[in-house]
């Protein structure tokens, strides 16, 4: 009886997923395109020292890298509520001013517009954070440019990998249970 | 032979260049052919594994940094370390391992604490994801990985069945457990901290298993998986300083290459991903490194072997921990623990298929699998007798008993 629910379990195993790859075999995807946005001051100072640097541009900028990185930017609600929901932004650490994002969108139209949001909201974080700093000394942001489209997979490669782990693990199973069957003996070796 | 883990991390600094890789290699493979035995090399399958060894090894010296070749020979290099850990009794092994972890655990403390920081290879820093040390927020800045691993896998030693299954508490124990712990806790690995923790609950499941206690196994997994999800949550939350979030850079990295790469069969080949194309390095943003990895060696196995590679390492992983999991040697059931937690491990680091200590522990403990089981004593039986033609011989003369 055991035997047979051991094997039945592996069966599943394995059927699941091969189906969950041919789910994810069939997946429609998505386009990402990672875009730039220009940070910059109205006074720009050059660091002469690492201290002047960090208390200048280059510092402020580096921070704001950090809590952009971490926290990620969502959209606000200002947003078209029609593209919330998938739009989570990566930020790079910008030691020159340039922040990098990420943007997932279902098509090229929809990633521009998602775009042109988020340099909205980059510049009203900036905004937040300045609020007192001297308007002329504030920081602001502006678009750059959007990279090439690129198809995104993240939910076909998600169903790949855990059909893979799957019938991975019915394999394994099936190959230990016929090859090693282990005697019944105590715990002791030492 | 000793246990050369402080040693292999530095194999990885020869990962891409220079010829140090050649005269370590040789090295190696001079020490695996001597440490088999005449009559394994009589067999014509073993000695040509380790003429090719060889052959692969001078290939990937002749190979031009970043080369498929030099990836290659640089995971055969660690490979050939963990085959060489494998030519001794388990139980040995791991003794030696206690007694190693001790002793470096000691000087590196020792040294942290005495020594001005220019004079040692450990210093106590800051940033501990922990917060306990011997100075507020303090942590063992350098310690090299493999010397990590060293630690971890000797708290897992010292904490399961095999040490203390009838020792209630003695001062050598306790003595030789804290420095160990202490060490570990400050390397600042916090994956590996988790991946012992992981071991420690694998092996205690396994021994109340054996021992027909089903509710009391069952307990402990449940007990460690709410404890685990727990924390996860809360350094995903609230961030432990600045791990959590975005596990100190990672996730970005993960969601890139997860949304902007498409997985096929095969991959890119060894360590090549990241070399065949210079547009991948957008699959850096928003992370912290920028280093030809994804920091998840689950990720990296997909994009230079493909799933067919995950396929074929996931097959022989959960193979080899089921076995080892199984065995009724004690020292084996450890070994399965510990792989499991390298394999929690894995999900935040370079750790298979790359030139790293890890992935020769996982080979050592891979080949464990095919040694017979020990005798009652605990010392496994010498592994020539897996050899047919001694193996005849035996039988012939038991015949004649």
């Amino acid at each position: 009886m055991k035997k047979w629910i051991s094997r039945g379990s592996i069966i599943l195993l394995g059927l699941s997923g091969v189906l969950v790859i041919l789910q994810g075999l069939q997946e429609e995807t998505s386009v990402v395109q990672v875009g730039h946005i220009q940070i910059e001051s109205a006074s720009t100072i050059s660091p002469s020292s690492v201290e002047q640097a960090l208390a200048g541009d280059g510092g402020r900028l580096a921070r704001y890298g950090r809590i952009f990185t971490l926290s990620g930017i969502q959209l606000g609600s200002q947003a078209d509520p029609s593209l919330m929901g998938r739009q989570t932004i990566a930020v790079s650490a910008p030691t020159e001013g340039l922040l990098e994002l990420v943007i997932v969108a279902q098509n090229e139209a929809m990633a521009r517009e998602l775009f042109r949001l988020s340099v909205g909201t980059v510049q009203e974080r900036l905004s937040q954070l300045e609020s007192n700093v001297p308007e002329s000394l504030q920081l602001r942001a502006s678009a750059v440019e959007l990279g090439p489209v690129r198809e995104d997979y993240s939910s076909r490669n998600a169903r790949l990998l855990a059909g893979t782990l799957l019938i991975a693990f019915a394999a394994a199973m099936t190959i230990v249970m016929r090859s090693h069957v282990s005697p019944r003996r105590d715990w002791s070796d030492s | 032979m000793g246990f050369p883990f402080a040693f292999i991390e530095r194999l990885s600094d020869f990962q891409f260049g220079g010829e140090p890789i050649a005269l370590a290699g040789a090295l190696a493979a001079g020490l695996l052919l001597v440490r088999l035995r005449r009559s394994m090399l009589r067999i014509k399958v073993n000695f040509a594994a380790a003429a090719l060894g060889i052959l692969l090894l001078v290939a990937s010296v002749l190979a031009p940094s970043g080369h498929v070749w030099r990836h290659v020979g640089a995971i055969l290099l660690v490979s050939l370390v963990g085959a060489l850990l494998a030519q001794s009794d388990l139980v040995v092994r791991l003794r030696e391992v206690v007694w190693l972890a001790t002793g470096f655990a000691l000087i590196s403390l020792g040294s942290a604490l005495l020594l001005p920081r220019e004079l040692t290879f450990v210093a106590l820093g800051s940033e501990s994801f922990t917060g306990v040390g011997i100075v507020p927020d303090g942590k063992l800045v350098g310690v090299a990985h493999g010397l990590s691993l060293l630690f971890a896998l000797s708290v897992v030693v010292l904490c399961s069945p095999y040490e203390c299954r009838e020792k209630t508490f003695t001062w050598r124990w306790a003595l030789m457990l804290a420095p160990s712990s202490l060490a570990l806790v400050l390397s600042n690995s916090l994956s590996l901290v988790v991946g012992v923790v992981t071991a420690l609950a694998i092996i205690w499941a396994a021994l109340s298993l054996r021992k027909g206690r089903l509710v009391e196994s069952m307990l402990i997994l449940i007990s460690f998986l709410l404890v685990a999800g727990v924390l996860f949550l809360t350094t995903l939350s609230s961030g432990i300083s600045g791990r959590g979030e975005s596990l100190t850079g990672r996730l970005p990295i993960w969601r890139n290459v997860l949304s902007q790469v498409k997985f096929g069969l095969m991959g890119a080949g060894p360590g090549q991903f990241w070399r065949m194309n210079g547009s991948n390095e957008n699959l850096y943003v928003g992370g912290t490194w920028r280093s030809y990895s994804t920091h998840n060696s689950w990720l990296n196995v997909v994009l230079d072997y493909g799933l067919v590679g995950l396929f074929v390492v996931v097959g022989v992983l959960v193979a080899t921990v089921l076995v080892l999991l199984t065995s009724t040697v004690s020292s084996k059931v450890i070994g399965g623990g510990f792989l499991c937690g390298l394999i929690v491990g894995a999900s935040t680091g370079d750790v298979i298929l790359e030139p790293t200590p890890a992935f020769a522990i996982f080979v050592w403990l891979i080949l464990e699998t095919h040694k017979p089981p020990g005798s009652p004593s605990g010392d496994c039986v010498p592994w020539v007798i897996a050899d047919p033609i001694e193996g005849r011989r035996r039988k012939r003369s038991e015949k004649v008993d």
